[in-house]
């Protein structure tokens, strides 16, 4: 089986991975893109998300080779008005959640734009993006520190 | 986890002939719960076909009103769609109250229904788990069983089945397609998973080279009055104790026109509530009905040390949901 | 949003100032401890022990030690001694309010909990790593333990006194202490 290529933020990489190594372990171990973290390696905490063509994943569940040729996105690819509202409303403090905080909210409100429900969602049809749909969309993701307040304040003023 | 052969397939009678040909091979989807399991070392298949680049992932109405659902749909779109919104919403509740957005992403409908129990033995190596090894024991029977199961159990398996979109399949009557190099074949969702017995390994009537091609709704107006009710220790992102996938419609008489109700969180496996159903049919649509019927349903659950909460509390759910679903039918 | 004092003082306190490393781990450029490249830089996996109490009798290492990748496994038979921790060190005699272990693992064949690492094993990846930490085969002889907290509680002693804390307690009356002011 030929290396698979991976994209990452626009670029090609050629990636030496066995299949058994997650997108996670082949961004942070192979590419030494450590901006991805590690953090329960089973999908609970959401430490590891990327996008995938825009689309927020949990990259410790996904095999590198299963994602070959696809565009993804890590931190380090990342430009985005987020990351200085995160500083601005004190969104973390060790730092370690907070680029899968920032990777899915990014991706959060590409589906909130796109008409997508959540579990919070009132007769499933969205209206605008409240506290409390914030927080149900963002549950995928989890900060010990408990800056929680901080990043619902930092997400609802990019969305707004 | 163990190293593997990793394949692509090419189309759907590759992924077949491929499947058919490789003994130990197992399909993979999104992999949420199946790389997950892997590494747990619970599951060790020696070759992955990937079928994620399988053109099976569209939704298209069906000429009769129903939905025809591609098995690698994933869980997200599928919630997201406006006929399942409009028709089903009770599907794409159960689905927005599982997992979590990324995962939702990844997870694909053919793979929600496969997924295997969150049963704590099942997923400690050191206990006696009869789905990992039959014949070891069933170590959740006089464990930490809280969030095990009620109905539906035998002595050698009691893990409940942990999905949310199943149970509102299940209230739907809603039909897996199944295809090998042998043939396509429909099963009902009610029939597609498995009641443990003797064989508490075996979780579906799934043949080991055969793949979920789809999915399909038949037509069913009262869905279009429906709800699903989760009901956990937290607030997001954890799976059932109990929950109710139900569907009303209440005459201008009083008496119910139409129902379908499902449960999770409590059975081996999707739990079609038709004790419950046959005596709603018909009867006036009091919250007194409501919670008789329950209580028929549940008069076969075998609690366990932790769980006899669960008995009680899925019964109050149901008059819950039936109640909200009644109360807004009159409104308008 | 949240509230600030009305009166900064010296141009710091009552002000919202943006953290000094905010920038870098918004970014990820923050390298947290695993994410500093060196030469040759390996992985390790802890084996657990899976009884609660006992004597490790085979600890097998050889599929393990075959993974490709895999630069050592370490058991109890052939990892470096490690110097116990004496009595009369502060840290162990701190008792209670520091949880110390008096266990060499690696270096005793003894097991203590559910959960004692017995094993280390060093791979170029940590997918190498965790794959071989998965084949190390391991044997106990188990022996009964008393681990039911709600049966040994009445069995329980209270703790003697140790550097950082008395070790008597007194129980107050909620209702009756204090006086309105």
């Amino acid at each position: 089986m030929p290396e698979p290529r991976l994209r990452i933020n626009g670029e090609d990489h050629e990636a030496d991975v066995s299949p058994q190594v997650s997108l996670l372990d082949a961004l942070r171990e192979h590419l030494w893109l450590t901006g991805t973290k590690k953090g329960c390696d089973q999908g609970a905490c959401g430490a590891c998300t990327v996008l995938v063509d825009g689309r927020r994943i949990v990259s410790c569940l996904a095999l590198a080779v299963q994602y070959e040729g696809r565009e993804i996105t890590t931190i380090e690819g990342v430009d985005h008005p987020l990351q200085e509202a995160f500083v601005r409303h004190d969104g973390l403090q060790c730092g370690y959640c907070t680029p899968g905080q920032i990777c899915s909210a990014i991706g959060m409100l590409g589906e909130y734009a796109a008409g997508a429900p959540s579990a919070a969602t009132e007769g499933l049809a969205p209206g605008s993006l409240t506290p409390a749909e914030i927080r149900e969309r963002m549950s995928g993701n989890i900060c010990r520190c408990g800056a929680y307040n901080g990043i619902a304040e930092a997400i609802q003023e990019v969305a707004s | 986890m163990k190293t593997f052969t990793y394949l692509r397939a090419a189309d759907v009678d590759a992924a077949l002939q491929r499947i058919a040909a490789e003994p130990g091979a197992r399909f993979l989807g999104g992999g949420t719960n199946l790389v997950d399991l892997m590494r747990e070392g619970i599951e060790a298949p020696a070759t992955l076909i990937d079928i994620t680049r399988l053109p099976l992932d569209g939704i298209e109405e069906l000429p009769d009103g129903g939905l025809r659902i591609g098995a690698l749909v994933r869980n997200s779109d599928l919630a997201a769609h406006p006929v399942v919104r409009g028709r089903y919403p009770f599907l794409s509740q159960a689905i927005l109250l599982g997992a979590t957005g990324q995962i939702r992403n990844m997870a694909t409908v053919g793979g929600n229904l496969l997924q295997r129990t969150r049963c704590l033995y099942f997923y400690d190596e050191a206990s006696a788990c009869n789905k990992r090894e039959p014949g070891a024991g069933c170590a959740a029977r006089d464990g930490f069983n809280r969030g095990n199961a009620i109905l539906g159990t035998s002595g050698a398996r009691v893990a409940t089945h942990p999905s949310d979109m199943a149970v509102a399949l299940a209230a739907i009557d809603a039909v897996v397609e199944v295809r090998s190099s042998r043939g396509t074949r429909q099963i009902p969702l009610t029939d597609f998973h498995r009641l443990p017995g003797t064989t508490p390994h075996l979780e579906s009537h799934l043949e080991p080279d055969e793949l979920i091609t789809a999915v399909e709704l038949p037509p069913l107006p009262v869905a279009a009055h429906s709800h699903y009710r989760k009901v956990r220790d937290r607030a997001s992102y954890a799976f059932a104790l109990v929950s109710v996938a139900a569907a009303l419609d209440v005459g201008a008489d009083g008496r119910i026109a139409d129902v379908r109700l499902a449960l999770g969180g409590v059975a081996t496996k999707p739990w079609r509530a038709r004790t419950a159903e046959q005596l709603l049919l018909g009867t006036a649509a009091t919250e007194e009905r409501f919670a008789t019927a329950a209580a028929a349903e549940l008069a076969a659950g075998v609690p366990l040390s932790g769980n006899a909460f669960k008995i009680d509390l899925v019964c109050r759910t149901v008059v819950a949901v039936l109640r909200k679903l009644a109360t807004e039918r009159s409104g308008s | 949003m949240t509230t600030h004092a009305k009166t900064p003082v010296g141009g710091v306190v009552g002000r919202p100032v943006d953290r000094r490393d905010g920038h870098a781990k918004v970014t990820g450029a923050a390298r947290f401890s695993a994410e500093h490249r060196y030469p040759d830089l390996t992985y390790a996996t802890m084996v657990h022990a899976t009884i609660a109490r006992g004597t490790i009798t085979i600890i097998d290492t050889a599929a393990a030690a075959a993974v490709p990748g895999v630069v050592a496994v370490l058991t109890h038979l052939n990892a470096p001694r490690i110097r116990s921790v004496r009595k009369g060190n502060i840290v162990r005699d701190l008792g209670p309010s520091v949880s110390g272990t008096e266990v060499n693992y690696l270096n005793t064949d003894q097991v203590f909990w559910d959960g004692q690492p017995i094993a280390v094993v060093v791979a170029e990846t940590s997918v190498a790593a965790n794959e071989a930490a998965q084949l190390v085969a391991v044997t106990y002889r188990e022996l009964p333990g008393r681990v039911d907290f709600a049966v040994e509680q009445q069995h329980a002693t209270p703790a003697k006194g140790d550097l950082a804390f008395a070790g008597s307690t007194k129980k107050g009356d909620a209702a009756t202490a204090g006086s309105p002011h």
